[in-house]
């Protein structure tokens, strides 16, 4: 019997593209889940897999192996047409709003288009109405129905692209880096937009970015990932307080903080560069960079996520060392 | 100021007729418009209200007559009214070009569509025939075709409809090559939107812009197409004028040097259609695009 309370839940979820190298591990053995109206950040640099992860939950790409649950339903395998319908469930918000709105449509064609498609209204007078109660839910004043993207600043762009994604009634939302493109002013609005919808509608939210301080201050859950899989996965607060990949250490170093002179704290800073995700050795991912390597992490396979606390998961040949430690 | 209600926003504004509004503010695009129906209006009218018989019949008492009242072009060589030739000429090359272009261009853009939205094998097919097509000698498939069916108007149209698509479908398919990866495509997966409609709604409308500018060089081409099909005797067979044959008419260096009588009239009417023609498609493009500021 699934939990009623879980609305998605990806297992052992992996996505290899064919290189002429070899395989490219871009996601390597995701698992998380996500209880409905909280939102699981996904943090990670460049390259790791956070926006593969994002698009093979809603099959935008067709995940290697791994099952993706949503609302109890294993949707792993649905087709293109089952999942077309299905798509009212689940949504996207882009992260570009520049290139992911199409610049000859109107403001009204752009977000009427999934009301018709999905039928859900059927004249147009109502077809109309929700457009408007859209754009009013969202925060786009009625006067730019009429008006073409590239007519609006960054911002009202993506108030667009959150209107659309509202347009069907979804029940969970992709947000792949929904505001790295802004400007800092407009990021804050944006994300008091989301937040505030997650209030109000009790949305889901799969939040991926780079930005931890964004991560902090949005999720209820984060998940590091680094080339492919999740190194450290806890609630926000635990995260951030008590961080214990040596991974996750040093992405939290690098956020800056608004301290000088003596009392600025040591940065944590990686050496090296990112191991190239194409015929990966199975060992720790992290191996090359990490500064507090142990003897066994050359030799010894891949560590898998374990559970150091509750609700806190690791990915470290280092918390073996610590329990061995503590006995 | 009263206060438009919110359903009276909605309809305010149909796209076709904004677009319409940028296409009359065009300028270029206007005077391409104004000419191209002035020399429809002429080829129409000025036959019916002459003496069509002026064309065909033999005057041995004017033979190459230089323009004077009576013969507003001069004749030809067998004493032919040049003016009542050219606007006869005028209907069959400017049909021609619009309807032989026309039909290429849709042939091309759907062609081209298919290979570009399904891939994979489909696209392999497509373009290995549009590939053949487009290395064979167009004259000698164009002679072949001509034989099976025979010369006449109807049958030079089909030939270069069929055999001129291949730019267009080139085109179209790059075009919707580089648009399926666009981000904006991807959004409308993630909609739901069903594929074909994406195709028309989204991928087509971002295409149009080479296509417009491809038909009307397309329309400009087959007029000339036309002429060299005439000369060989395998498009529009003489006596019937049109301007791709008077122009052959008089290709001898005499004539050009001694009677431009006989071949500035014509070329110039293919220029001014073929320039016309290129101003509307500027226009279509511009007016069609709402980032384009007219």
């Amino acid at each position: 019997m699934p939990d009623s309370n879980t609305l998605l839940e990806v297992r052992d979820l992996t996505k290899f593209f064919d290189t002429p190298k070899g395989k490219l591990h871009a996601v390597d053995g995701v698992s998380f889940k996500l209880e409905r109206g909280k939102t699981l950040g996904i943090v990670g640099e460049s390259g790791c897999g956070k926006s593969t992860t994002g698009r093979t939950i809603l099959k935008l790409i067709e995940p290697t192996s791994g099952q993706i649950i949503f609302n109890g339903e294993d949707i792993t395998n649905y087709s293109v047409r089952h999942m077309r319908r299905f798509r009212t469930q689940m949504q996207m918000i882009f992260q570009d709003p520049f290139s992911s709105l199409d610049p000859r449509q109107s403001i009204m064609q752009l977000i009427s288009e999934p009301i018709r498609e999905h039928k859900i209204c059927t004249t147009s007078a109502e077809i109309a109405k929700r457009t408007l109660s859209l754009m009013d839910t969202v925060g786009l004043a009625r006067r730019f129905l009429n008006s073409y993207p590239h007519e609006l600043d960054g911002g009202r762009r993506q108030r667009i692209g959150i209107a659309r994604a509202l347009a069907v009634n979804p029940q969970l939302i992709v947000c792949d880096e929904p505001v790295s493109a802004l400007d800092v002013s407009i990021q804050a609005q944006i994300l008091n937009l989301l937040r505030q919808l997650q209030r109000d509608i009790g949305l889901t939210y799969v939040f991926i970015t780079h930005d931890l301080s964004v991560v902090r201050y949005f999720s209820d859950d984060v998940a590091v990932m680094y080339l492919g899989q999740m190194v450290e996965k806890a609630s926000s607060d635990n995260l951030f307080a008590n961080p214990v990949h040596p991974y996750t250490k040093a992405l939290l170093s690098a956020i800056p903080l608004p301290i000088v002179g003596k009392d600025k704290p040591v940065r944590k800073l990686i050496t090296g560069e990112v191991t190239s995700p194409v015929n990966l050795p199975d060992r720790c991912r992290f191996f090359s960079r990490c500064d507090m390597c142990l003897e066994k992490c050359s030799s010894a396979c891949n560590p898998t996520l374990a559970e150091i606390e509750p609700k806190h998961f690791v990915a470290c040949h280092l918390i073996d060392k610590e329990k061995k430690d503590v006995q | 100021m009263k206060q438009k209600s919110s359903s009276d926003l909605f309809l305010s504004q149909s796209f076709a007729r904004k677009a319409a509004m940028r296409f009359f503010r065009h300028k270029l695009a206007m005077a391409g418009l104004v000419l191209i129906v002035i020399i429809i209006l002429l080829s129409v009218f000025y036959p019916m209200l002459g003496n069509k018989a002026t064309a065909f019949d033999l005057d041995y008492t004017a033979i190459n007559a230089r323009p004077q009242a009576g013969h507003l072009l001069g004749t030809d060589a067998l004493g032919r009214d040049c003016m009542m030739r050219l606007m006869l000429g005028g209907r069959i090359s400017l049909s021609v070009g619009f309807v032989a272009a026309i039909c290429s261009t849709l042939i091309g853009i759907t062609l081209g569509a298919i290979a570009g939205f399904f891939g994979g094998k489909t696209d392999m097919v497509i373009m290995r025939i549009t590939d053949s097509i487009m290395c064979f000698p167009f004259l000698v498939i164009c002679m072949v075709l001509v034989s099976v069916l025979g010369p006449g108007l109807g049958n030079t149209m089909l030939a270069i409809a069929l055999l001129k698509w291949t730019n267009a479908a080139r085109i179209t398919r790059g075009e919707i090559l580089y648009l399926r990866e666009k981000q904006f495509i991807e959004a409308d997966r993630a909609l739901g939107i069903n594929r074909f409609k994406t195709l028309f709604a989204h991928i087509l409308p971002n295409a149009i812009s080479p296509i417009i500018v491809n038909t009307t060089f397309n329309m400009a081409d087959t007029i000339m197409t036309e002429a060299s099909l005439s000369f060989l005797g395998l498009g529009v067979s003489l006596p019937t004028p049109t301007w791709g044959n008077m122009l052959k008419d008089a290709s001898s260096l005499v004539t050009l040097r001694t009677m431009p009588w006989l071949w500035i009239p014509a070329g110039v009417m293919i220029a001014l259609t073929v320039l016309s023609i290129n101003f509307i498609g500027d226009g279509l493009r511009d007016a069609l695009d709402p980032r384009m500021n007219i």
